[in-house]
């Protein structure tokens, strides 16, 4: 387990700890290196949360990519993960990377695991923690070991120290959004 | 024509629900099953249109073993003008990808206007068969949706995230996920309805139509499997009671802020 991506829909501070939380679980002491993607400008709050806590921070235009648009997000997400190879993907349990999630693991063939509460190592297989029957069970899973662990997780469940700042390398994505996917999802009013 | 495909599966009861702890699957055909709630939601914003939009019509896609027929039936009974069944023996332990991929090739035999769904179900409350059948039929998606409004081109959908309640406008045909609303209950099965035999508008489907190899179903062809699944037993706690006053709602919003119910 050397490269990881975690995805954030929010960007905030919260999110961030929990999604690095669970990934330094799957690193598990080994060295290794954690990307991240948001939609930012790379000027706002998202961008200066995620700087100097990831190796790689990849911002994706929010001029071309809404977070509600999951259609679009999941094939950029899906596209990078198979330009780098990334051993994991994670993303937050949050209201659009529920939809997120999934199509990113039908584009890339790979097993998803959703609201996971717990990441252990069971002799060298990763197992992901997770509530089934409504929280009346919890189940282990396991993944095909030859493609991308994704997983979404609960942010609350993941809880660590602080880690060291990293030097971060941050990219303006390149990607495009696919010209041969139909969003069909348009936004209208916004309100509290 | 416009017809609404309502994804619906029968699920256990999750307090009587049997597990096999061996083979790691719920066992399905025994103990008692219910319609998904949030199915049931989608289904009858289905039928609540079809009623008032003649030339409508509403069938149910299900993937589930033949006891959930008679489930199947009573929504006919309600309203519902066919009911799909996907049954067969190879697609038992199929992981949430699997089972994605097997409905999606059951719908592709059907044009549909709309595919409602339920956002997630009871038992597995993943909320990944919608979205990921959605990508494999190339058709807008959006879940989470609280409240719908359908015409013959587009549906207006209100999502509610943490912060706000935003609408969006999907093109059709579309799949979208709703959430379970309590106020949105199926008709009642009519009196003259109840013993009517429904057969002639039941279809099952099996893998001899939709041609998967053994390998690409079931737990042989899962992207993932269970390892292991245990019950959880809460611990009984000591009662806290709080007063109806200001001090009372600081404690409860303490509480669930400490719980992670809300943010600070």
């Amino acid at each position: 387990m050397k490269r990881i991506a975690i995805f954030l829909e929010e960007g905030t501070r919260e999110e961030l700890d929990a999604l690095l939380c669970a990934a330094q679980k799957l690193l598990r002491g080994e060295k290794g290196t954690i990307s991240a993607a948001v939609i930012s400008s790379g000027e706002d709050e998202a961008a200066g949360n995620v700087s100097g806590k990831v190796d790689t921070l990849l911002l994706l235009d929010p001029d071309r990519y809404h977070i509600w648009d999951t259609a679009a997000v999941a094939a950029a997400v899906a596209r990078n993960a198979q330009e780098h190879r990334f051993d994991a993907i994670l993303f937050p349990s949050g209201t659009f990377s529920r939809m997120t999630a999934p199509i990113t693991a039908a584009r890339l063939h790979a097993g998803l695991v959703a609201e996971v509460t717990d990441i252990r190592d069971e002799d060298g297989t990763i197992e992901l923690v997770r509530p089934a029957l409504s929280g009346r069970m919890f189940a282990g899973i396991i993944c095909r070991p030859d493609r991308p662990l994704m997983m979404s997780i609960r942010t609350d469940a993941f809880s660590c120290p602080p880690t060291e700042a990293v030097p971060c390398r941050t990219v303006r994505s390149s990607l495009e959004p696919d010209a041969g996917i139909r969003s069909g999802i348009r936004l209208g009013e916004r309100g509290i | 024509m416009f017809r609404i495909g309502c994804l619906v599966k029968p699920v256990p009861d999750t307090v009587e629900a049997v597990y096999d702890s061996k083979e790691h699957v719920l066992v399905r055909n025994r103990g008692p099953q219910l319609i998904n709630p949030a199915d049931a939601t989608a289904l009858s914003i289905a039928l609540e249109y079809a009623r008032k939009n003649p030339g409508v019509t509403v069938e149910t896609v299900t993937m589930a073993p033949r006891s959930a027929l008679p489930h199947l039936e009573d929504l006919i009974r309600r309203g519902a003008d066919r009911a799909v069944l996907i049954c067969d023996p190879l697609f038992a332990g199929s992981d949430t990808y699997v089972t994605s991929r097997i409905i999606a090739r059951c719908l592709q035999r059907r044009r549909y206007s709309l595919i409602l769904s339920g956002m997630s179900t009871l038992d597995g409350g993943t909320a990944h068969v919608p979205a990921q059948i959605a990508c494999m039929l190339d058709l807008p998606h959006l879940s989470g949706i609280t409240a719908l409004a359908i015409t013959k081109e587009t549906a207006e959908a209100e999502v509610r995230t943490e912060q706000e309640i935003l609408t969006f406008e999907a093109e059709l045909p579309a799949l979208l996920g709703i959430a379970y609303s309590a106020a949105q209950k199926l008709p009642y099965i009519p009196f003259e309805a109840v013993t009517r035999d429904v057969s002639g508008s039941m279809e099952i489907i099996t893998n001899r139509e939709l041609g998967f190899s053994a390998e690409e179903t079931g737990s042989r062809g899962s992207l993932t499997r269970v390892s292991w699944a245990r019950e959880y037993r809460c611990n009984r706690q000591d009662i806290m009671q709080v007063s109806s006053d200001e001090e009372g709602v600081r404690q409860v919003l303490s509480f669930l802020s400490e719980k992670g119910f809300i943010r600070p």
